[in-house]
């Protein structure tokens, strides 16, 4: 569908205000709201992502596509509540404490929640006993991100309180940031890792058994 | 066997490609793990520059680095840039930046900036004490004060992803706010360097292309770095001023080479091969031990990690071993030695050999 295509096409090229018009045209012409989402908006942002993945792009390339998702979704969003559709997880994402850097964490976010993902932001500098708050809550996906040498130790101190308080079996984490890697993850006993925001979709889908 | 030579004179090697007896090697370590050991407060730290000084000499005595770092960027420096005419007081900058929210997140604040005198910066004159002090007092390493650049001055300020989606909405602001970003960093620079500094930092996190891109780099923040290292090298030849970035700068290395600067602290995020292969002695190179091996990993590890870039960067000299940025205040103090010592122990055999060739 021509409209969907040029979506993607402007989600690709960062025009936010494209995207919101185009958007809003789609839903005006009763294109169903899942094409809309799929087609057009997370279309273009996987376009994006694998790019950014092959290093053909850089974050200011997918934080603005990922400005124009955005754009989109917020006129879906409360369309897809109203038609009762159910996220297919929830997910619980802060930046651990001391670091405030969130423009990865923001990243994801808009991404898993364009993957039918709720996202419950923690917002940054969350202490251990705030994301140990969200696993009892019953969120079953914890991310942590860290961006900072200095602030990386908290994400292993985190998974200590999650031990502590009894609910380590319950939740899976991932991880990420520019210091973090697959090897730190599997040393401090994480569940998942994710070098970008577009991994992070496939690494939430797998550790949620959605995959 | 002991150095003959202190770490200043490895680090002024390295600059002037001579061999000393062994490779420079330094780590980026904060000061808050020493503060304990010292029992100086945080107030007496932050407000009185001997005290500064005697925790840096106390982390000197535990982790005899060759180059030590202070860090000329704090929320009350920011605060006091912006100037009287802002409103905007230390406590503000403070909070915003506590919980995240940058000082020029709205915009129209820009406008009630001015650049202050340097004596007007409430917080400098304490710095360029500390300098003073750390410089004349630790004699035996090179003082490298750590001034962020003219676009990580303008990211701190505006958020970074305020800034990056400014470069498509508003470029004219970003062209405005770096040419005071600029103009700031020249004048505390210049004031870093009456010091008497040997050695100093420009900090460019937010300028590699982990951050930015190619194309931000080159037409946008470029300029304004190169201006700010020629003006600072105009203004006091001879003391070397290199760039720190860490994270993914391989797209841009000839871009940093062409601002003149005369050496790049990386991390691991750069491929340390290629920056040696393209840099090819034209800059001295700074880096690059994972510094997630000073929290996990084992000395078998540091010890890899250090060879490997021995092996290969120090030919030809201009090149210091450093730890990446920057190591955990939780890392062992024992793991940071260990990178020193055996750092110290391959680096003096290597030299012997190319010195032997």
């Amino acid at each position: 569908m021509q409209i969907l295509e040029e979506i993607a096409r402007k989600v690709v090229d960062g025009g936010y205000l494209e995207v919101k018009e185009l958007t809003q045209s789609a839903v005006n012409q009763g294109i169903n709201i899942k094409d809309i989402l799929d087609q057009g908006l997370v279309a273009g942002m996987s376009v994006v992502g694998e790019r950014f993945k092959k290093n053909e792009v850089f974050l200011p390339n997918v934080l603005m596509a990922a400005r124009a998702m955005k754009s989109g979704m917020e006129i879906l969003e409360p369309l897809l509540i109203e038609t009762g559709t159910e996220p297919i997880g929830r997910i619980a994402l802060g930046a651990v404490q001391g670091d405030i850097h969130d423009i990865g964490k923001n990243l994801v976010a808009i991404v898993l929640k364009g993957a039918g993902f709720e996202v419950i932001d923690l917002g940054v500098n969350v202490p251990p006993q705030r994301f140990v708050k969200a696993a009892k809550e019953g969120v079953p996906l914890i991310g942590m991100s860290a961006l900072l040498g200095t602030t990386m130790p908290f994400m292993k101190i985190n998974i200590e309180a999650f031990e502590e308080a009894g609910v380590r079996d319950q939740v899976k984490i991932i991880i990420g940031g520019a210091v973090v890697s697959q090897a730190y993850a599997d040393q401090i006993g994480a569940d998942g890792y994710a070098p970008d925001a577009v991994s992070a979709v496939d690494e939430a889908k797998r550790l949620l058994s959605l995959s | 066997m002991a150095s003959q030579y202190i770490g200043r004179q490895h680090m002024a090697a390295a600059f002037r490609r001579e061999y000393t007896d062994r490779v420079p090697t330094r780590v980026i370590f904060g000061l808050g793990h020493f503060l304990p050991l010292t029992g100086v407060s945080p107030k007496e730290f932050l407000t009185q520059p001997e005290k500064f000084v005697e925790v840096v000499a106390k982390q000197q005595e535990l982790i005899p680095s060759d180059a030590f770092s202070i860090n000329v960027e704090d929320d009350a420096l920011n605060a006091e840039a912006a100037g009287a005419n802002s409103g905007i007081t230390r406590q503000d900058v403070t909070a915003h930046r506590k919980e995240g929210i940058p000082i020029l997140s709205d915009k129209a604040t820009f406008s009630k900036f001015s650049l202050p005198a340097v004596e007007e910066i409430a917080r400098l004159p304490y710095f360029l004490e500390v300098c003073k002090l750390a410089n004349s007092t630790i004699k035996h390493a090179a003082l490298d004060p750590f001034l962020p650049g003219p676009w990580s001055t303008a990211a701190i300020w505006r958020g970074v992803e305020n800034i990056i989606y400014d470069t498509a909405d508003d470029l004219a602001f970003v062209h405005e706010l770096l040419r005071y970003t600029t103009e700031y960093v020249k004048m505390v620079g210049k004031a870093l360097l009456q010091t008497g500094l040997e050695l100093m930092t420009l900090y460019e996190p937010s300028a590699s292309c982990t951050v930015a891109s190619p194309d931000i780099f080159r037409n946008i923040i470029k300029p304004y770095l190169e201006e700010a290292i020629r003006s600072l090298h105009e203004f006091k030849s001879g003391v070397p001023i290199y760039a720190h970035m860490c994270g993914y700068n391989d797209p841009i290395i000839e871009d940093i080479i062409a601002t003149g600067i005369d050496g790049l602290s990386v991390d691991e995020l750069t491929n340390f091969k290629k920056l040696v292969e393209v840099s090819q002695g034209r800059i001295v190179i700074i880096g690059s031990t994972p510094t997630s091996l000073f929290l996990e990993g084992t000395n078998q590890q540091l010890e890899e990690s250090i060879r490997e870039c021995i092996d290969t960067a120090a030919e030809g000299s201009g090149y210091i071993l450093c730890s990446g940025c920057m190591i955990s205040d939780n890392a062992p103090i024992e793991k940071v030695r260990y990178f020193l010592e055996f750092g110290h122990e391959y680096g003096s055999k290597y030299i012997e050999k190319i010195k032997k060739a």
